[in-house]
């Protein structure tokens, strides 16, 4: 999976093809790029991230600009009463929502985790405002549909904007927890001990011999773990708190405490195994909105849930215990490989594989509980704050934190970083607090904002690019004599998606997709798939409704399929595909 | 007989058997029917103070779930600090005696005479699934409303059986089918069994519920009403994939409301669930595992059902009942495995499989056993070369002369010619003749009464000693767990859903801690005198109270004492 490899994907290449052909019909000069200068209709600044009430007006400012293109429907309200609103994106003109192929595309279920909203904005207002001089952003517009929810905890994300945090904390949603099982609630959070509106690190000097650190002789702000053979003089104490509950622990039962990406059907496990879990699937109201949102929209063929950090396109599954069929990590790979190419020092990876194990989350569920082809995608890598591949000390979470430093010193003019300063803390008396602001580590800065979103948003618009597009070729008729038929038709998807998940196809997941011959002179004897298209009989007959055949597994990916019937009677007939996931179509015939 | 599927035109002409009246009545003759449960329950709400209903939740087809709570009948009773004890019947459906079973236990827990409202809340919900269970009482089967598209053709509910011979149950049907693997048995052509490949035999029909191809797919009785199990809908082991399973865990009204109710009581220290499984007749055996998928208990907890079950079944006039297969998404699995609260499983009552032939046994004997007099099937003799069917009609024409089971008679189908219908009726593999039910009732009822001293009940141990003349003091505590039980099950460990024991010092005011923790947990004692010890050195004022030690536990109650030396 190098994504710098000398080759395009076999989908890139076929997308190609396809935009050739497209762009000779139908492009035309946008007035809005008239001498090569872009003035789009809606101006969003996208060098800053949003509260959940921006991404709201930002929302509304799109479908007061587009009412044709834009629903906005509630799905409910968070624990705390926020409203969760989805965009329904989509050209009403050309049909409606519900009678097309879509994609779901979500961000910010982990609270902190903000940049998925922006990003999951930004591919509504980019495909908007290309309409009329993309062709490929027009066909994704009338032929498909985005259902958008900017963020999934949108408590948790103004928490983290709004009050005191860490880069990694406000994760959780806000329903109150009892994390230490001391019968209270959330009642032993961080502390802004110092009133800066940063929960930063506390750190103490103690007699040498007696610490577990020492200063850094360059750099008086990084501490350097000792070695066995080394005194240290310096103690970590963790983030600012104090034990407010007196029970000896600081910090262990703050704010909400679980994690709503555990809180998913497939595979889901309770907390002793699953941290984090929740009682059961869907017990929280967001999940339970989103849930049931998606439930009821069988049209949903791809989804795209963003979160930070570390530079990822991840698919599942989360435990090794779970096996996805081969045909389907095919297009997953395909899907991947593209990725890593339109995102520099990002991985295509494996959840439980690669990363660690998830049981309950949301793509896991999405793709093994609905057979929907799922990403998360983990957006911003530390790398790329200077641009190069990590080096051999970096992790995936932080790269040398000299190197942060020096970033923020020079670039950054030292922003996003805040100097040790002493402090009286009632426990331990003279420590000093400081460290890296929230806005440091796991988000990018704000000038990198729009590279990073529009990359992201992209690679979502190329997964619905790809979404199965099943066409009919002309029914063939042949007279077997004494009044009896063979009707033949290929069905041809010249996408990378199949109609049909294989994991939706082997554990009947949804209405298979259905091919129908109906003509009221038309007797069907019998009908089925033809497994060698050069021996027609080789047809294999259903028990079960002959005339109108359940195509399990659908149409593959980049692939065609072959029904036949054996029929009797004269006159006009009608052969009709549908599918939940793929356009429908038909074919008229005549015996 | 003579049947159509040996002798077609013989079977045609044969009249039905004229049935004898027999010594019992069928279920659910004599049974309450789930609303009659409800009225009573009301009833009692109404008459007695120390009983309330608790609705959680409303049926598809709008049936409220209820609970009944029952605490002690003293006017100052309240069940604040108490454990309870949860009683849940009927989940399947059509285990009617299981509601009345409940039923009768809540008449006792009223009565204000039920030893075990001394130490304990009793919660109890005699009818667990209200749908299927109206539909079992009244002949159907015990679906569900929920509409579920069980075929996944677009269509819900649109071909499921039904009575198509409009004789008040759904039963089977015989169907000639080459394809088909049973034969009709020899010894008793009511029994259908599998032909014997390696005897030469091949099949010749298949057996089918009663009903009709509605939807005309050429697919039988395959959409019928509703679909999903409340009984797989639980979170363990739940099976993704299974249609009966739901589309997500807790999907359903019943099983989302009681696992919310579960939930909002964390005082519940042990649960009985009475259904279709039985770990008190065969008590699991232990393991170690925390595995998703587990199914065996942790070894303590092991132990426990074990001492339980052999509680429950050292009676002589309670025969074991047999246990179905361990499923997968149940309830009882849930409470143990994702919570760590104790579950006993009891299925009451199964049909006896020891009724002596009639030949054998001679004609004054027959029909008098109630099996409830016999000993454990286990201990029987086995009989000659009779499968558990052949012995089951023995016992069935002993008790009900013939009536429990509908002997197959010819039908001519609309859609598939001459096939036989008959079979068992419903209920009565699972369910007693309604002249058993008050003994199974007192049984039930005197050994939950009998958990009154298994209940976890804290307890100080303490000694205090002044170790000076201005008010410094030296307390040294055991706290003691009375009780068979834990206040905590190994399995409550494991999941850290279960509350520790909250362990806190009081001093007066101007009192000084010196030595020691004023608050800490105790994660779990067992119980039959399980015990954590304390030592605390503290300072109080000269003319002050004394200091006191206070224990608490969601699932064993408050223990509080004052530290005064002795």
């Amino acid at each position: 999976m190098n994504p710098f490899k000398n080759k395009l994907p076999r989908l890139v290449l076929s997308c190609l093809g396809l935009t050739v052909a497209t762009l000779s019909t139908t492009a035309t000069a946008s007035a809005q790029e008239a001498g090569g200068r872009w003035e789009p209709k809606v101006e969003i600044p996208w060098n800053r991230y949003y509260t959940h009430a921006e991404l709201q007006a930002h929302m509304e400012t799109l479908q007061k600009a587009y009412p044709e293109f834009i629903e906005i429907v509630s799905i409910g309200e968070s624990f705390e009463g926020r409203p969760m609103r989805v965009m329904i994106l989509t050209n009403r003109a050309t049909g409606a929502h519900e009678d097309k192929a879509g994609m779901w595309v979500d961000g910010n279920v982990h609270g902190n985790e903000v940049q998925g909203g922006e990003a999951a904005i930004y591919l509504a207002w980019w495909l908007l405002e290309h309409y009329d001089d993309n062709p490929r952003a027009k066909k994704l517009l009338d032929q498909r549909v985005f259902y958008i929810l900017p963020s999934q905890n949108p408590d948790g994300r103004d928490h983290w904007f709004n009050k005191a945090n860490t880069g990694s904390s406000s994760r959780t949603g806000t329903t109150p927890t009892d994390n230490d099982r001391d019968g209270l609630f959330d009642e032993d959070d961080y502390d802004d001990l110092d009133g800066d509106g940063e929960i930063l690190s506390m750190r103490k000097k103690v007699e040498m011999g007696h610490g577990t650190h020492r200063m850094d002789p360059d750099d008086h702000r990084i501490l350097i773990p000792i070695n066995a053979d080394q005194e240290g003089d310096w103690i970590m104490l963790g983030r600012e708190g104090i034990d407010n509950d007196g029970d000896g622990r600081t910090n262990e039962d703050g704010l909400g405490g679980y994690d709503m990406n555990r809180n998913w059907p497939s595979d889901w496990q309770p907390h002793h195994i699953q941290g984090g879990a929740g009682d059961y699937p869907f017990s929280y109201p967001e999940t339970a909105n989103v849930g049931k949102f998606i439930i009821n929209r069988p049209n949903i063929a791809a989804v795209q849930s963003f979160h930070n950090t570390g530079g990822m396109l991840l698919r599942g599954p989360g435990d090794a215990s779970v096996r996805y069929p081969r045909s389907d990590i095919r297009t997953y790979d395909a899907l991947g490989e593209e990725g890593e190419l339109m995102l520099p020092f990002y991985r295509y990876m494996i959840i439980h594989s690669d990363l660690y194990t998830v049981h309950g989350g949301f793509v896991n569920w999405t793709y093994e509980g609905l057979g929907i082809f799922s990403f998360t995608n983990e957006l911003w890598a530390s790398p790329q704050y200077w641009g190069k591949q990590r080096d051999s000390t970096g992790g995936y979470w932080t790269s040398n934190q000299r190197q942060q430093l020096e970033f923020n010193d020079s670039v950054n003019l030292g922003e996003l970083y805040v100097d040790w300063h002493p402090f009286d803390h009632p426990l331990y008396g003279e420590i000093e607090i400081g460290g890296f602001k929230r806005q440091h580590g796991r988000v990018a800065p704000s000038f990198m904002i729009e590279e990073m979103i529009h990359r992201n948003a992209m690679f979502c618009a190329r997964h619905a690019e790809e979404i199965a597009e099943v066409s009919m070729e002309e029914p063939e008729v042949e007279d077997l004599g004494k009044g009896l038929y063979r009707v033949s038709v290929d069905l041809i998807n010249p996408k990378v998606m199949p109609s049909r998940s294989a994991m939706a196809g082997q554990n009947a997941i949804g209405t298979p997709d259905i091919v129908e011959l109906s003509g009221d002179g038309i007797q069907v004897l019998a009908g089925g798939l033809v497994r060698d298209r050069f021996r027609p009989e080789r047809m294999t007959p259903v028990t079960l409704e002959p005339a109108r055949l359940r195509l399990e597994n659908g149409v593959p990916g980049q692939g065609r399929v072959t029904v036949s019937w054996l029929v009797t009677g004269s006159g006009d007939f009608m052969i009709r595909y549908s599918a939940e996931k793929c356009d429908s179509t038909e074919k008229p015939g005549i015996l | 007989m003579a049947t159509p599927l040996q002798d077609p035109d013989a079977a045609l002409e044969s009249p039905p058997a004229v049935q004898e009246i027999p010594d019992y009545v069928i279920p659910p003759d004599g049974y309450n029917s789930p609303e009659a449960i409800a009225q009573e329950l009301e009833d009692l709400a109404a008459a007695h103070a120390n009983v309330s209903l608790i609705e959680i939740g409303q049926t598809n087809d709008a049936y409220p779930l209820r609970i009944a709570s029952f605490i002690g009948a003293d006017s100052n009773a309240s069940a604040v600090g108490l454990p309870a004890i949860l009683v849940v019947a009927n989940l399947e459906g059509d285990r009617l005696a299981t509601s009345e079973v409940a039923l009768s236990l809540c008449r006792h827990l009223a009565s204000g005479e039920a030893e075990i409202l001394k130490r304990a809340q009793v919660f109890v919900m005699p009818v667990a699934n209200p749908d299927a269970a109206m539909r079992a009482f009244r002949g159907d089967l015990p679906w569900r409303g929920a509409p579920t598209d069980n075929d996944r053709d677009g269509r819900v509910d649109e071909d499921g059986p039904f009575d198509l011979n409009d004789d008040g149950n759904i039963l089977w049907m015989r169907v000639a089918n080459p394809n088909g693997t049973l034969l009709i048995d020899e010894q008793d052509d009511r029994v259908s069994r599998e032909a014997d490949a390696s005897a030469s035999e091949a099949g010749v029909f298949e057996l089918l519920r009663e009903g009709s191809d509605l939807d005309g797919d050429r697919a039988r009785m395959e959409d019928g009403l509703g679909g999903v199990k409340v009984e797989a809908n639980f979170p363990h082991r739940w099976r993704q994939y299974a249609p009966e399973a739901g589309r997500f865990q807790l999907s359903e009204v019943e099983s989302r409301a009681l696992v919310d109710f579960v939930l909002m009581h964390p005082s519940i220290a042990l649960a009985v669930v009475l259904d279709d499984e039985d770990n008190l007749a065969k008590p699991p055996s232990g393991g170690s595992s925390t595995d998703k998928n587990s199914t065996d208990p942790r070894e303590d907890d092991a132990a426990l059902l074990k001492i339980l079950g052999k509680r429950f079944h050292d009676s002589d006039d309670f025969a074991k009942p047999r246990s179905a297969e361990h499923g997968s998404g149940n309830f009882a699995d849930w409470l143990y495995f994702q919570r760590g609260i104790l579950v006993l499983e009891s299925a009451l009552w199964s049909a006896p499989l020891d009724v002596d032939p009639p030949e054998e046994s001679g004609a004054e004997d027959s029909g008098e056993g109630t099996g409830m007099e016999e000993a454990p099937a286990e201990e029987a003799e086995p009989a000659r070369d009779l499968t558990d069917e052949h012995k089951l009609l023995i016992w069935a024409d002993a008790w009900y002369r013939g009536a429990a089971f509908q002997d197959w008679q010819v039908f001519e189908h609309e859609k598939l010619g001459a096939v036989e219908i008959g079979g068992w009726h419903p209920l009565v593999l699972n369910n007693p003749p309604a002249e058993l039910l008050p003994e199974l009732g007192t049984h039930f009822n005197s050994f939950i009464d009998s958990l009154a001293n298994d209940l976890p009940q804290l307890r100080w141990s303490v000694e205090v000693t002044a170790l000076d003349n201005s008010g410094v003091f030296e307390a040294r505590a055991f706290l003691v767990c009375d009780g068979l039980l834990p206040t905590m099950t190994a399995m409550g460990r494991a999941t850290r859903k279960q509350m520790p024991i909250r362990v806190g010092l009081e001093l007066p005011e101007g009192g000084e801690l010196l030595v020691g923790r004023g608050q800490s947990a105790v994660e779990r004692l067992d119980g039959l005198g399980d015990n954590s010890e304390f030592h605390w050195i503290y300072r109080i004022p000269a003319r002050g109270d004394a200091a006191r030690i206070r224990a608490t536990s969601k699932t064993a109650g408050e223990a509080l004492t004052v530290l005064e030396v002795k």
